[in-house]
């Protein structure tokens, strides 16, 4: 018995180590195709989001080229009316400051601001938006100033004995009423000019018409362009609500306890989730802002496990035997039975895993539709983390989560999609889409990747818009 | 050979397809006969070997020569898969007895060597049976190993290694292969 027993387990071990018969290079041929067929799906799985950023993308420039050629011409209108009520109290005054330059002075209407400046200003403020990344900013002592580029028109201004502006030659592209711009060939605004439009020559020009500006308080025409660009950018606080269902991906670490994962795959089901955020933000530039804040994220999740059991049961009072007496009278003889019984197990708990975490975005406002859209990415950090209920350990024991997963060790990082509805002029409501993505490590050679998917309500305060 | 086998498991981490090629034909034998043995009826063996191996390229990454042998460790992957894919079937889809024995095995049992032979009757053992017997036998796990793998109790896995012993032992029997005789119920 113990040579067989010796036999059977050699013959085991050789089994073991038996290598079957296979065609390789067909095997390989399969196997690479497969390979390729995998490495195809996720390409197409990563193409479909870039094609669909690119075509939002390209929208979103589309559109914004569309208001900003409405806004072009709704603003050239206005000015033509600005123009035209102003030609009335135009006035000729100080033509010795203009006549140091190369310009004919009787075509140069000039007109006092004092009066229109804050009309004029509030016109132009109006703008700033959709015009700010046309515009060449030129620095100042004292502000700030740029020059749209709305008519494509020439100015050249010769200086000969200006010291400050020493035979400067420049193009500008600037606005101009109509009564300016349809003059005639000794006009000012010579055509047939050199096209460079430096930004030394710019500052030259700034220089003469801050001259003008700062004697009298009076500029050229070319002035209701000039633009402050020193508008302060609004701080905002965002509050947002999220539910949504998370999906769970298991990967293991080491092969230690894949027994173990491949049962938490099999138990272990995601049931919602619930969360919401606080964040302190400040537009940083053009259409886009930072925010800081915290942020709050409740998972719930189920385990549930069937398996079969088998337990004896005992029966009382159970005909244990039939017999026929020497009379012939047949007699049962009564008692307890046991039985055996097969039944299936099914144990269901829940757990829940909450999340405290300071937060990080970086957002983007954009225009689809004329609606305004917010687009944002954000990184957060737990600062806290709570984790309640049972699950099975390597031992087949019921283990607290948090004795299994360690708290601290994972980022979370997601994106927010959302659109907004102005409810006031420091106050929107928004309705979006976030997902969110994290890694929860454990300290049994396995990572639990959890991807949350969630619709988002929420309201932004702008504090001084 | 080990230098070797580490300059292709380093060419497998950076993805090179040649050093996949290799690190295939040096391993697939092996690998098969794992998969013949732990592969639920219904799938094919071979489909078995290929999903493991794309699992074998996805994570070698995180194999570490230091711990142990690139043989068990794919050895192990390829297990899992097996079972992976015996979970997923309903119960109902499993058989769980039958003592006839199987059509074809007497054709296919002639004219091979012994361990193919004991391959091809392993093979047409029942599922669970046949994993578990594998597992215990071959694998040498404990009973309370193979019920954490297989969410079974441990006294389903110690009837089932019985039966299927049993059930080894009738087939050979009647295939008349006294080589095998002296498989033993626990």
């Amino acid at each position: 018995m113990l040579e067989n027993n010796k036999t059977w387990k050699d013959k085991m071990s050789q089994l073991k180590g038996h290598a079957s018969q296979i065609d390789l290079p067909l095997e390989w041929d399969a196997l690479e195709s497969r390979m390729e067929k995998r490495k195809r799906r996720k390409v197409i799985f990563w193409l479909w989001p870039l094609i669909l950023a690119l075509a939002i993308g390209s929208m979103y420039f589309y559109s914004s080229d569309e208001s900003d050629q409405k806004n072009l011409k709704k603003d050239q209108a206005e000015h033509q009316t600005i123009a035209t009520d102003k030609e009335k109290g135009i006035t000729h005054e100080n033509g010795d400051q203009l006549n140091k330059s190369n310009v004919n002075l009787d075509q140069l209407q000039t007109f006092h601001v004092k009066k229109e400046e804050r009309s004029i200003n509030k016109t132009e403020e109006s703008r700033y938006e959709h015009t700010s990344f046309k515009s060449n900013s030129i620095s100042k002592s004292h502000q700030h100033l740029s020059i749209n580029t709305y008519t494509n028109i020439e100015v050249e201004v010769s200086a000969e004995n200006d010291e400050k502006i020493k035979k400067n030659k420049f193009s500008v592209e600037t606005y101009l009423p109509d009564f300016l711009t349809g003059d005639s060939e000794e006009s000012i605004l010579s055509r047939d000019v050199s096209p460079h439009a430096s930004l030394e020559s710019m500052k030259a020009l700034s220089s003469l018409l801050g001259d003008v500006e700062s004697q009298d308080r009076i500029i050229p025409y070319l002035m209701p362009v000039i633009v402050p660009q020193n508008k302060l950018l609004p701080f905002f606080t965002d509050i947002r609500m999220m539910a949504g269902r998370p999906v769970y991906d298991y990967v293991n670490v080491s092969l230690d306890n894949e027994s173990l994962l491949n049962t938490r795959k099999l138990q272990e089901r995601p049931l919602e989730f619930l969360g919401g955020r606080w964040t302190l933000g400040k537009e940083v530039g053009h259409q886009w802002y930072v925010s800081l804040g915290m942020s709050y994220a409740r998972i719930n999740d189920r385990w549930k496990s069937k398996q079969l059991d088998t337990f004896d049961i005992i029966l009382n009072n159970q005909v244990i035997e039939t017999y026929t007496n020497q009379d012939g009278v047949v007699t049962q003889k009564t008692g307890t039975k046991q039985s055996r019984q097969i039944v299936e197990l099914t144990q269901t708990r829940y757990s829940a895993s909450e999340y405290l975490a300071g937060t990080i975005s970086l957002g983007r406002y954009f225009y689809l539709y004329k609606i305004r859209w917010a687009m944002e990415g954000n990184l957060s950090l737990p600062v806290y983390t709570r984790f309640n209920g049972e699950v099975l350990d390597v031992d087949g024991q019921m283990t607290g989560l948090e004795q299994i997963y360690q708290p601290y060790k994972t980022l979370q990082y997601g994106i927010h999609t959302s659109c907004l509805y102005p409810v006031s002029g420091n106050l929107a409501l928004y309705g979006g889409y976030d997902y969110n993505f994290s890694r929860l490590s454990s300290d049994l050679g396995y990572l639990r990747k959890q991807h949350i998917h969630s619709l988002s309500i929420g309201l932004k305060y702008f504090i001084n818009h | 050979m080990k230098l070797h086998l580490e300059d292709i498991i380093n060419g497998c981490r950076q993805g090179h397809r040649k050093s996949q090629k290799l690190l295939f034909e040096y391993l697939a034998g092996g690998l098969l006969t794992v998969s013949r043995q732990y592969t639920p009826k219904g799938f094919d063996p071979k489909d078995n070997l290929q999903d493991s191996f794309i699992k074998i390229f996805d994570r070698i990454y995180a194999f570490d020569m230091d711990k142990g042998s690139i043989e068990a460790w794919a050895r192990r992957i390829v297990i899992n898969t097996a079972l992976d894919k015996l979970k997923k079937r309903s119960i109902d889809e499993v058989v769980l007895e039958y003592d006839d024995l199987p059509l074809l095995l007497e054709d296919k049992i002639e004219a091979t060597e012994d361990l193919e032979q004991l391959m091809h009757i392993i093979e047409q053992l029942p599922d669970g049976y046949k994993q578990v017997f594998c597992l215990y036998e071959i694998e040498g796990y404990s009973h309370k190993e193979i019920a954490d793998q297989l969410n079974i109790k441990e006294a389903t896995s110690r009837s089932q290694l019985n039966k299927s012993k049993q059930l080894l032992r009738s087939w050979v029997i009647k295939l008349e292969l006294p080589v095998f005789l002296n498989i033993q119920p626990e």
